[in-house]
């Protein structure tokens, strides 16, 4: 069995992600193949085939055809892609060309099943495709690293123009919070209702001495400001202590912050997906929860 | 111009969900249902190029008869006409996307939007297969979009960063929460949208490519200490956690 892998390109450097699908490969017992559709600085050091495009860093009619091309010559039996902006955008492009079917977002691989979370973590699936080939990505962090090493025999494939205008990267604006470097973070989640309840977690945060942090929908609210927010598109932290106030742990929201030293869950749903990551979670109405804290800290 | 938004009436996540028998779905019995979230950026931003281009404005769903509740809410959101794929089984990303493009291929639509995925399977497919289906342009994950003759858009990328990028019609993209600020349907727009055009159609599904081997409940990590009982315990305990620590 044969794995195409198709790396991501940033600014001219390959997403490290690259051996998260070496690693999996490698678990599921798989040769790999790699494809790279746009140049890059430094070539992953692996033992197989690189095939190296020259088209632009995202351009999917033109990194499709790329990968129809190699898939052509090698004949895989999947073809994997991490689950980001990159990978879930060209993945159904090729599974619909090629007519497999699509497993998004695969956790972990199991004696020829993959397994997907649904509904926010609260329930767990395993999944294969009918015919047996498929297009699959992976979440971020959930297959381990191979280890780099051996050289990767090169070999160049041509792009062709695609039909989307390519106009540049937008870079966030300058922010005076950076997240990374907080010891201590209060997190609100969407749990805490509305805009008006910022305030007794900010207090909180003031009295712990911590910065205020923020889940995706309390920032696409308007609650707070982006440079607040931790997760897969916001910052990724790992304060000595994450407290997570009404946040219920979606896998975009884990995946920026599972790595903190001590992480205090404070939620209503004791079954809510934070626990997987939580050392403790605190089962209780936050809005009568927090300011109780905070009162008790203040004593 | 012609503009069509693509929605799924999804389960409210808060739900507390048990595998229904034939372990391959959930029970949807005493669960509450309600617009994709995504679905609502979606549309939103057809809402407001429908007002900035004068153009008119369809919107679908693939789903069983409580699929309505959701069509309704895009109608006072301000769609102008809705159409029901009736559908009670649980479909696939590609039997979904099938579904609709056989229902809107002889359409032209100039525009098409989705959600960016649905909350309660994230796939992230429909949007992108249909796209294909058409042999349109697509964009996914879009929190930025002006129409001037081509579509610019903004797509999100990891860590802040953005692309900016630029397509001609007819095309479609997916949308990312943050891309608007949905509108919430006023009382008049609801009283107009019982009058707008609804038709609910059936449409035989392709088979599905996936099969569900499985079902269940995430394992328990046992990792968290829950901490429960009284408020005024369950802050002492939580003081003398931190205090452990050194963080209080």
């Amino acid at each position: 069995m044969k794995a195409l892998l198709i790396g991501e390109v940033l600014r001219g450097k390959l997403a490290p992600s690259l051996y998260e699908m070496l690693g999996f490969a490698s678990q599921a017992g798989l040769e790999s193949v790699v494809l790279v559709c746009a140049p890059i600085s430094t070539n992953p050091q692996f033992t197989g085939k690189l095939y190296q495009g020259d088209g632009g860093e995202y351009d999917p009619l033109s990194h499709k055809a790329m990968a129809l091309e190699v898939i052509a010559k090698e004949n895989p039996d999947l073809v994997v892609l991490m689950h980001s902006s990159y990978g879930w955008d060209l993945a159904p492009r090729l599974a619909m060309e090629l007519g497999w079917g699509q497993i998004s977002e695969a956790i972990a691989f199991d004696s020829g099943t993959f397994n997907q979370v649904l509904v926010g973590g609260k329930l767990r699936r395993s999944v294969k495709t009918v015919s047996g080939q498929a297009v699959v990505t992976l979440q971020s962090g959930a297959f381990s690293e191979a280890a780099p090493a051996g050289s990767p025999a090169l070999e160049s494939i041509s792009a062709l123009k695609g039909a989307i205008e390519w106009l540049g990267y937008v870079e966030k604006p300058a922010q005076d919070l950076d997240l990374t470097k907080a010891q201590k973070i209060v997190s609100a989640g969407r749990g805490i209702g509305k805009a008006d309840n910022l305030g007794m977690i900010q207090e909180l945060a003031q009295v712990l001495g911590a910065e205020l942090g923020a889940s995706r929908p309390v920032v696409d609210s308007g609650w707070v400001e982006h440079s607040h927010q931790v997760g897969s598109t916001g910052a990724t932290v790992t304060p000595e202590l994450y407290m997570a106030c009404g946040i219920s742990g979606a896998v975009q929201h884990l995946a920026g912050m599972k790595k903190s030293e001590l992480i205090i869950a404070i939620n209503k749903d004791k079954d809510a997906p934070i626990g997987e990551v939580a050392h403790y979670v605190v089962v209780a109405d936050l809005l009568q929860f927090v300011p109780a804290l905070t009162k008790a800290l203040k004593a | 111009m012609k503009i069509l938004v693509c929605i799924k009436q999804v389960a409210d996540l808060e739900s507390r969900f048990q595998v229904a028998s034939g372990q391959t779905w959930f029970n949807e019995t005493d669960l509450a249902f309600r617009l994709n979230e995504y679905d609502e950026f979606a549309v939103e931003a057809a809402v407001q190029l429908k007002e900035q281009t004068g153009g008119d404005l369809t919107v679908i769903s693939v789903g069983p008869a409580r699929a309505s509740e959701a069509l309704k809410k895009a109608l006072a959101m301000g769609a102008d006409q809705a159409v029901h794929v009736l559908e009670d089984q649980q479909l696939e990303s590609f039997q979904t996307a099938q579904v609709i493009f056989e229902q809107i291929k002889a359409q032209g639509y100039d525009l098409i939007f989705t959600g960016m995925q649905s909350s309660d399977k994230g796939s992230g497919q429909v949007g992108l297969l249909l796209g294909e289906m058409l042999k349109i342009n697509s964009v996914s994950c879009v929190v930025a979009f002006k129409y001037d003759g081509r579509i610019e858009v903004e797509r999100e990328l990891e860590g802040g960063l953005r692309a900016k990028l630029k397509l001609a019609t007819p095309a479609l993209v997916t949308c990312q929460l943050g891309l608007n600020q949905p509108r919430y349907p006023t009382l008049p727009n609801i009283m107009k949208a019982k009058k707008k055009p609804k038709s609910e159609v059936t449409s035989p599904a392709p088979a599905s490519r996936l099969q569900v081997v499985a079902l269940g409940p995430p394992p328990k990590a046992g990792a968290a200490e829950l901490i429960e009982g009284d408020l005024l315990a369950q802050v002492s305990k939580v003081v003398a956690i931190l205090k452990e620590h050194k963080l209080a």
